[in-house]
């Protein structure tokens, strides 16, 4: 897996107001092919740092780079790298129902890549495609309005795949799903990793992080990134998740290890 | 930490009003405007569910492309304003209302939809002009006789005020074109799903970002309505007595004030998502529409139709 530097943060810090600092000094490095989890309590800055990957929203301060190129508005006018860059990342959104602003999911999925200005044959080939990876034939002529929770987020998923992405970027993926439907998103999300799409998840569900993470970094409730590790180190650091005001004293971990080979493992356990 | 610590002693007690113990039920209340605000929000998403669904069936005009439909529609009601014999107006009408049957839109939806408005709101419209003093001409109903003209300020009225002949059939021809026009554009719309409907309208030459407005609009009104209903439905649990006037109209003003924030939050977030997906400020927007033989047969029988509408007036005169 070519472990090449895709996305770099330096000393970015974000205000959405002046001295409302939503990022403070926010340094990170995103490697190809990785799996990155991002920590954090509510308003930490983790949706905020997740945008600014996204170049939807720019940097106060610092600078952003991906793929060797600095990302700010002016550099984003300029059609070619703009495209590139949306081409190339993709973010899904934790509100679907922002996300799915076409009339029918055929027209949702077909979106991004009319875009890409790909030709019409070509388009049909990849909505159809995709349509048949999801299992979403029943679903291709419905408005949005007609899906359940788990079909909007798995709608809007296709939505982001049809582009093709490397790097997909997922805001609390996981939020509102049943356990079933929890399980296939992780499961897929191991998978597009293992075809070497990197990830990049906020989540504040603690018991997925090991499936969907090789590395997790922490933000605390001052917008700093305060910690930075494997899953198991982070997670098996109850102080350091106490102190950001991420779990209670008498948290506890859920693991539900699966594996191909029809091995499974779950425990429970308690500190 | 021990949260039961921060909990107020009265939450803890359980019971402070409740029914009454005698066990009677109390005083009926009338439907609150809360109630009536959720009831018609309600109707409205069921009434629009219930059209798309006629646009689903697998009816007639249901099978059109709906680019043909577009035109066919404007050729249609151009027609019914141009002609006007009363009889050839009734032709058209009836054979539309054969078109409802074969496209799955039940006749008394059909005549309910259009013939408890239209003449309603016509008829007042063009009330004044079956009078003598608005449009002269043979008199039919004699009303009142003056016996002497009438002078009003600049103005000089015959002296008899009567219903003319050429105002009631002028009156008469003017609902029956407006309510075939209203029935045929009814027809029509109602049997094509609403964003195909946009998007043949980029035949009339509809700029693409009109459209692209247009549909998402639709789209998220139902997302707004949900969250309207949601407000409503809140304040609705929270009420235990009757809600004067004074406090109803700061609520709803506070809900639309509040519904105004939350769709302009969520506008950003579309944007965004927009944005992310590769949106450059011009979209690109793809139809499958195609146009196949069927189209042609029903086009080739819309200009048949036509000639023979005009081509009767003549006869008939």
């Amino acid at each position: 897996m070519d472990k090449g530097k895709i996305m770099k943060l330096r000393d970015v810090s974000f205000e959405y107001l002046t001295n409302e600092t939503v990022l403070r000094d926010i340094n990170l490095d995103i490697y190809s092919g990785e799996k990155i989890a991002i920590l954090g309590a509510n308003g930490s800055g983790k949706s905020s740092l997740q945008k600014i990957l996204n170049g939807l929203i720019f940097p106060s301060k610092g600078e952003y780079r991906a793929f060797g190129q600095l990302v700010n508005e002016e550099t984003l006018n300029d059609e070619q790298f703009s495209q590139s860059f949306r081409q190339r990342v993709g973010y899904i959104f934790q509100n679907s129902d922002a996300q799915l602003f076409s009339a029918n999911v055929w027209e949702e999925i077909a979106f991004g890549p009319l875009q890409m200005k790909l030709k019409i044959n070509e388009v049909n080939e990849r909505v159809n495609g995709i349509i048949r990876m999801l299992n979403l034939e029943s679903l291709q002529d419905r408005p949005p309005y007609k899906l359940s929770g788990g079909e909007k987020k798995k709608v809007a998923i296709a939505c982001v795949l049809s582009i093709n992405p490397e790097v997909l970027i997922l805001d609390e993926p996981t939020n509102g799903l049943d356990p079933r439907t929890q399980r296939w998103l992780i499961n897929l999300l191991v998978e597009l990793n293992k075809a070497g799409k990197t990830l990049i998840t906020c989540t504040h569900n603690l018991d997925i992080v090991e499936e969907i993470a090789d590395r997790v970094i922490v933000f605390n409730e001052e917008h700093n990134i305060v910690a930075e590790g494997s899953p198991l180190e982070i997670l098996s650091n109850k102080e350091l998740l106490l102190s950001v005001n991420l779990i209670d004293e008498h948290y506890h971990r859920h693991v539900h290890v699966f594996d191909p080979s029809e091995h499974h493992d779950h425990f429970h356990s308690h500190d | 930490m021990n949260s039961k610590n921060q909990v107020p002693e009265w939450l803890l007690n359980s019971g402070e009003m409740g029914m009454c113990p005698c066990g009677c039920i109390g005083k009926r209340k009338k439907v609150s405007f809360l109630e009536k605000t959720i009831n018609d929000i309600t109707k409205i998403l069921k009434e629009v569910i219930f059209f798309e669904d006629i646009a689903f069936e697998k009816g007639f005009l249901q099978k059109l492309d709906p680019r043909i439909k577009v035109i066919s529609l404007i050729i249609l009601i151009s027609t019914a304003t141009l002609i006007h014999n009363v009889l050839i107006l009734i032709i058209i009408y009836l054979l539309s209302c054969i078109l409802a049957k074969i496209s799955c839109i039940s006749l008394k939806l059909y005549f309910k939809r259009i013939w408890l408005v239209v003449p309603l709101f016509t008829a007042v419209t063009v009330l004044p002009s079956i009078f003598n003093y608005v449009r002269p001409g043979n008199s039919l109903i004699s009303l009142i006789n003056f016996g002497h003209e009438l002078h009003l300020g600049p103005f000089t009225f015959p002296e008899e005020l009567a219903i003319t002949k050429q105002g009631v059939s002028g009156a008469t021809l003017l609902i029956i074109r407006v309510g075939i026009a209203v029935s045929l554009a009814f027809l029509f719309t109602a049997t094509t799903r609403f964003n195909n409907l946009m998007k043949a309208f980029r035949v009339l030459f509809l700029p693409k970002i009109f459209i692209t407005i247009l549909e998402m609009c639709y789209r998220y009104i139902f997302i707004l309505l949900n969250i309207t209903t949601e407000m409503f439905v809140a304040r609705k649990s929270r009420t235990l007595s009757k809600i004067d006037s004074k406090e109803g109209r700061r609520f709803v003003s506070n809900a639309m004030g509040s519904l105004f924030g939350k769709s302009y939050a969520l506008s950003e977030e579309v944007y965004g998502a927009m944005l992310s997906r590769g949106y450059k400020g011009e979209p690109v927007i793809m139809n499958k529409f195609k146009f196949i033989l069927f189209d042609f047969q029903w086009l080739l029988a819309v200009v048949i139709c036509v000639l023979a509408a005009f081509g009767g007036e003549i006869i008939l005169g």
